[in-house]
């Protein structure tokens, strides 16, 4: 085991990585606002000093800060904690490096519901939350639960029925989604969204209906890093050390599918952040999920406020959906890693 | 172990690869391209530039696009028209054709069945069902208009494939001189003094880049497009630069009869400026963004909207 001091210091800089790249985030954006205009906007929404600021600031540049960025950026961590932190226990529970969050039908079920919402242009909103991203979530929590029992045998759920039951899902609502592209075309660019992932137009009602699924969800994680070290060692060993492994199984399965869940009903399907942060940062600081499941949650949420800002600055005044940056940087590691695990080096 | 996640990978990269596909295809509807057939001397050049050899007049057209369906009727050749894409609804008639499809996936059998003697093509996007059709040796032409003013230069290319030069010549005459009237009117308004617009496809906030067709009938009408510096004919549009731009007047081609709504439940929609002067205008899709014989009735309402007090 490594030291806690090792702990404290990689989990500090990760801390102070993502303050800075929330700020840079919320500095930068196609409407370029000094940086001290920024802050003010900030402060003068702020009890105690606000008051004394008002009016200093032009209300546009107040609205671009308050109401476009900062709930992207917030909305952009919270997404990419949510998949650092799930991938990083998928990849524990099914002992493979090429596990991601989305292996047992989250993003699929997700797409599907998502789909179905567009194509019937459902207008019912539910506290102010469309009803496209509650199909999504609703899509994502069925589309788990139903692999989750076809991989069932007895009281066992085997890892390798999951995984196929997980495909087999999969492929079924792929089709789904495909199908719906192909019948309502006019619909096609909000399908897309949903599929390439993205944030333009996310604000903090989006926030705060995901934050809760995805903190209470990723605490869940956290409190099972011990039982996931356990794993490492294979389910009989884990057993052997008086840990229900299908008991952990239950409880990871329902963290995940809230937090990835809630994060793809907000923001569509963000591919490669659950697959390479935990990888990476297993590299960098060993596989004890006591330090590794922070930091990869803190490296997401890092990782995608820039693939963010990226996707909002690269080509103003457009937007770019912010999967195809995740996967452009993403894609390349893959292959590493197809390559690596090629020469038999194993999860 | 690590075959099923491939697989799942792979999957969801067909189907992005798919969609994707279909998408800029869609996108690519207003492209350019150039096949080069050597030229016959009772040849006629499509807009995609294609030697079209036409034998005597044509009397079973099928038409891809609803602007083709338009001119076609328009030229009062609705009689000879035997087939039409699941868009073509103007005018009525139009729409109690046969229907073969839409123009990016036809239905070949129900083409090659109605033994058209012509097939009306748009774009350049389809040059796949082009030569597919051609395949299937069917006479096929296509129509392409990046900007308003091709509209007449369609009809007119219609109507001497069709036999109808007369008549389409007399319609594209007139649409050119209202066109011109339009264009004088608010050629009074000083180009600095024009509104700024944005004209709004989606929710998303797609809208019409420079290059595209909308983009020329939004110059046309007075007003100058905020997404003029955008890099792509169909830009998503961001929300950051759309407040800080501010534009005088939103337009919102009523595709969707909800999308009204969904914009104004938009956070800091309130807050524009065209919203807070009661400048947000709807149109109807069909007439400003079919390259046909209804295009200037497109301007016209555009610019009405634009300049009330200039514009009669």
């Amino acid at each position: 085991m490594k030291t806690r001091a090792k702990q404290a210091t990689v989990l500090g800089l990760l801390a102070a990585g993502l303050v800075a790249s929330a700020l840079l985030g919320t500095a930068l954006g196609t409407v370029p606002i000094p940086l001290g205009e920024t802050v003010r906007a900030i402060l003068s929404h702020l009890p105690l000093v606000g008051p004394r600021l008002q009016g200093s600031v032009k209300e546009t540049t107040a609205m671009i800060i308050l109401v476009v960025r900062l709930p992207r950026v917030t909305l952009a961590a919270l997404v990419g904690l949510a998949l650092g932190v799930s991938g990083t226990a998928f990849q524990g529970l099914f002992r493979n490096p090429m596990a991601d969050p989305y292996l047992i039908g989250v993003s699929s079920g997700a797409a599907a519901g998502a789909a179905l919402g567009i194509a019937l242009h459902l207008e019912t909103t539910v506290a102010t939350i469309g009803a496209v991203p509650l199909l999504a979530f609703a899509g994502a929590t069925a589309a788990v639960f139903a692999v989750y029992r076809l991989a069932r045998r007895g009281s066992r759920v085997p890892v390798t029925d999951l995984l196929l039951s997980g495909v087999a899902v999969g492929a079924l609502l792929s089709a789904l989604v495909s199908a719906v592209t192909v019948f309502s075309q006019r619909d096609l660019r909000q399908i897309v969204f949903w599929l390439m992932g993205g944030f333009s137009g996310r604000g903090w009602e989006h926030v705060i209906a995901a934050a809760p699924y995805i903190l209470v969800g990723v605490g869940i994680l956290a409190y099972h890093a011990r039982d996931l070290n356990a794993l490492l060692l294979g389910e009989e060993a884990a057993e052997h050390l008086g840990i229900s492994v299908e008991r952990l199984k239950r409880w990871l399965l329902v963290a995940t599918t809230m937090a990835t869940g809630a994060a793809v009903a907000a923001s569509g399907v963000i591919g490669f952040v659950g697959l390479v942060i935990p990888h990476a940062i297993r590299l960098i600081v060993g596989p004890d999920h006591r330090l590794l499941l922070p930091a990869s949650g803190l490296a997401g949420a890092i990782l995608l406020i820039l693939a963010d800002l990226v996707a909002r600055t690269l080509i103003p005044p457009s937007e770019i959906p912010v999967g195809i940056i995740t996967a452009l940087l993403g894609g390349p590691f893959f292959i590493y890693l197809l390559r690596r695990s090629r020469r038999g080096a194993g999860g | 172990m690590n075959q099923p996640s491939l697989a799942g990978a792979r999957r969801a990269l067909i189907l992005r690869r798919v969609v994707i596909a279909i998408l800029s295809t869609l996108l690519a509807m207003t492209g350019g391209a150039c096949s080069l057939v050597a030229p016959k001397a009772t040849a006629v050049a499509d807009d995609a530039g294609r030697q079209v050899e036409l034998k005597g007049r044509p009397e079973r057209i099928i038409s891809m696009a609803p602007s083709n369906a338009e001119i076609l009727f328009a030229l009062g050749l609705g009689d000879r028209v035997v087939g039409v894409s699941n868009y073509d609804n103007y005018p009525a008639e139009a729409g109690k054709r046969e229907k073969v499809g839409d123009a990016l996936s036809p239905n070949f059998e129900k083409m090659v069945a109605l033994q058209p003697d012509l097939v009306l093509a748009v774009g350049t996007a389809q040059s796949e069902i082009v030569k597919k059709l051609e395949g299937y040796k069917i006479n096929v032409f296509i129509l392409n208009a990046n900007k308003v003013k091709d509209a007449m230069a369609d009809i007119r290319l219609v109507g001497r494939i069709t036999g109808t030069s007369g008549k389409a010549g007399q319609l594209a005459e007139a649409m050119e001189k209202r066109l011109a009237g339009v264009e004088v009117q608010v050629a009074s308004v000083p180009a600095d003094k024009r509104p700024t617009v944005f004209w709004v496809l989606d929710r998303m906030l797609y809208t019409v880049g420079p290059g595209s067709f909308i983009d020329d009938l939004i110059t046309l009408a007075g007003g100058r497009n905020i997404a003029a510096d955008a890099k792509q004919d169909y830009p998503q549009f961001n929300l950051e630069a759309l407040i800080a731009r501010d534009p005088d007047v939103i337009i919102v081609p009523l595709i969707d009869r909800t999308l009204l709504d969904q914009l104004k439940a938009m956070k800091g929609w309130d807050k524009l400026k065209a919203v807070k002067t009661g400048r947000v205008y709807t149109v109807d899709p069909d007439i400003v963004s079919r390259p046909g014989p209804r295009i200037v009735d497109g301007v016209q309402t555009v610019a009405k909207l634009l300049h009330p007090d200039v514009v009669k």
